[in-house]
């Protein structure tokens, strides 16, 4: 333990920061979860469908200020709250990654650590993984927050059923901690400046959380199904509209209209057929299918935070401490 | 006894720059050797080099019998380092430095290092910031020192130290020597080394210009204090003295001509033969020419 601390003393600033920053954000989310919780409204109200109508118009008409009472918590506590969850592990996975390598080139204490130390290798895994382990745990917590305050702001659905905010809660989070600490890291390295590794880091990590966002959507659009609209349920993914001719092909309405042009303007948008046979149809992931989603993203996040740290050694290995 | 640093046809270039051209050096283990030149002689090159801060650009070397290149990590194992400027964290004490340093160096001995900072009146607890350059050099000889390798490699430390921390820097070089490590300390500024040192080594445009031990370089040399014709002595080069007086530097241990040396006057007289050397060079006149 003594070791430890002394290894992480030169980080002790930045640690103590991540310790605060993590507290509040978890003392923020926490809050905006009980106090959205302390409104006392049935659950089945909170389905868009049924309310007012039948007998839940009877229950949950008494309910009606306390539901915009709760949507303007949400407003107010309940999304900033759910945006700290992202943004607070992010910042912490930036300053770690810069105060790594960038601070210690630039400030020239690698001339100290790296002649006293005989394996650089070594000297920096020491330090990585305990900070490693402080991102990582502030993005975990930040991304259970962020689904129980997407649990709160649908009620009645899943987060784990919904695909609402997928890489913006949950495991994700954690994932682009993991990226964000390791391309500072790698950069930090290379360039052995605060400022400009800051400034490289954020555009290098743009891009890659395009490229990984932009692979998810991919798979994800492979789990797609076509259905009715009627089929649809709060927490699916809706991906777009196509037409079901008679012989039961799906096409898209530009086809649609070049085959059958007017006869489209009086088709049933619910999905029913009108008589002519034609029906609209949607493309559509469910919602169970967020889990695999979700997994997939997060990995793909963390394995390239993975690959930046293993780039961060090769990069130490190789370079001047100057 | 194998040198404790040797070098074969060792080479680094910066770009089109060349550092050390084509070196071949042994350093004897034990001892005090003073690395002399000027400035981008190649003195901080060849201390990093050793250490495995920078790689050769052609040939290769040995500390303590081991490659640096190679095996890095035992090479590192043989030297304690400090470098040109204190490159501490500022932020820390001098005790979170030891605690630092006895987690990231196995065998690292903080009471050795604590012994050597104590007779100086530098506190532990002190952040290094708020210390002096020279209060600086002396923690980072400490826990150099406190790493209890053979070697230890000295880079110009005393540039930014005043004369009184000079001499204390110095005097604790010296005993870490005389308790058995071999010490290679760097500076272009010999005259305040030379009581320290017991053997000199002189780089000049990236290559090694005189080699010896102080002992022997004062006894096999003289120098003459006029400037003129002198027939069947070796003559090293002629050299600037103070109020426009030039001296000669000679290769002869005969008493009967001129004076002993100061250990300046020879690395002087070295560095002034490798500059007419290199103007006849420039000039297509030969060595022997230029330096008569």
């Amino acid at each position: 333990m003594n070791r430890l601390r002394a290894i992480l003393r030169p980080n002790r600033p930045e640690l103590r920061a991540a310790l605060i920053l993590g507290f509040l954000m978890v003392a923020a989310g926490t809050g905006a979860i009980l106090w959205l919780q302390t409104f006392k409204i049935p659950e089945a109200c909170f389905s868009g469908q049924q309310l007012g109508g039948g007998d839940l118009g009877d229950l949950c008409n008494p309910y009606q200020a306390a539901m915009q009472a709760y949507g303007e918590a949400m407003g107010t506590v309940g999304n900033p709250a759910a945006i700290a969850t992202l943004v607070a592990p992010i910042v912490v996975a930036m300053v770690m990654g810069i105060a790594l390598l960038a601070r210690e080139i630039e400030a020239q204490t690698t001339n100290f650590a790296w002649s006293i130390a005989p394996a650089r290798t070594t000297w920096l895994r020491d330090r990585l993984i305990p900070i490693l382990l402080v991102v990582l745990v502030l993005g975990a917590a930040g991304g259970w927050l962020g689904d129980a305050l997407m649990g709160l702001r649908q009620r009645g659905v899943d987060p784990w059923r919904n695909f609402e905010g997928l890489g913006l809660r949950g495991p994700a989070i954690a994932g682009a901690g993991l990226l964000v600490f390791g391309v500072a890291g790698v950069v930090g390295a290379v360039v052995g400046r605060q400022l400009p590794a800051l400034l490289i880091s954020g555009a290098v990590i743009g891009f890659g959380a395009y490229g990984a966002f932009s692979v998810s959507d991919t798979w994800v659009q492979g789990d797609a199904v076509v259905g009715t609209y009627d089929q649809i349920v709060l927490g699916d993914k809706i991906l777009d509209t196509l037409i079901r001719t008679p012989e039961g092909e799906y096409i898209s309405w530009d086809v649609a209209y070049g085959r059958y042009g007017s006869q489209l303007d009086n088709i049933n948008y619910d999905g029913t057929d009108n008589g002519s046979g034609i029906r609209v149809a949607t493309r559509y992931v469910p919602g169970d299918r967020y889990p695999a989603a979700v997994v997939r993203l997060s990995s793909l996040l963390g394995g390239g935070g993975l690959a930046a740290v293993a780039l961060t050694f090769l990069v130490v290995h190789r370079r001047r401490p100057y | 006894m194998p040198g404790m640093i040797r070098t074969w046809g060792l080479t680094k270039r910066y770009r089109r720059r060349s550092a050390l051209s084509d070196i071949s050096l042994e350093i004897p283990d034990g001892g005090v050797t003073a690395l002399v030149g000027p400035n981008g002689a190649g003195k901080s090159t060849l201390l990093k080099l050793c250490i495995g801060f920078e790689r050769p650009t052609a040939g290769r070397l040995e500390v303590n019998g081991v490659d640096p290149v190679r095996r890095r990590d035992r090479a590192i194992a043989s030297i304690g380092y400090v470098p040109q400027t204190a490159s501490l964290y500022r932020d820390l004490s001098v005790l979170d430095h030891l605690r630092l340093a006895g987690a990231i160096r196995p065998g690292f001995d903080a009471a050795h290092a604590r012994e050597r900072l104590g007779p100086l009146g530098i506190p532990v607890t002190a952040r290094v910031g708020e210390l002096s350059g020279g209060e600086q050099a002396q923690v980072c000889l400490a826990i150099a020192l406190g790493t209890r390798a053979p070697l230890l490699l000295l880079d110009e430390p005393l540039a930014n130290l005043d004369p009184l921390a000079r001499r204390d820097f110095l005097g604790v070089a010296r005993v870490a020597a005389d308790e058995g490590t071999t010490v290679v300390l760097s500076s272009h500024a010999l005259s305040e080394i030379e009581d320290t040192c017991d053997r000199l080594l002189v780089l000049g445009e990236g290559r090694v210009l005189y080699d010896d031990t102080v002992a022997h370089s004062v006894a096999t040399h003289r120098v003459i204090d006029t400037d003129g014709e002198l027939d069947g002595v070796d003559v090293v080069a002629r050299f600037p003295g103070r109020a426009d007086q030039v001296h000669i530097l000679t290769r002869t241990g005969s008493s009967t001509i001129g004076r002993a040396p100061s250990l300046e006057e020879v690395v002087l007289g070295y560095l002034a033969e490798a500059r007419d050397q290199a103007a006849a060079a420039r000039r297509g006149a030969s060595p022997g020419e230029a330096a008569a």
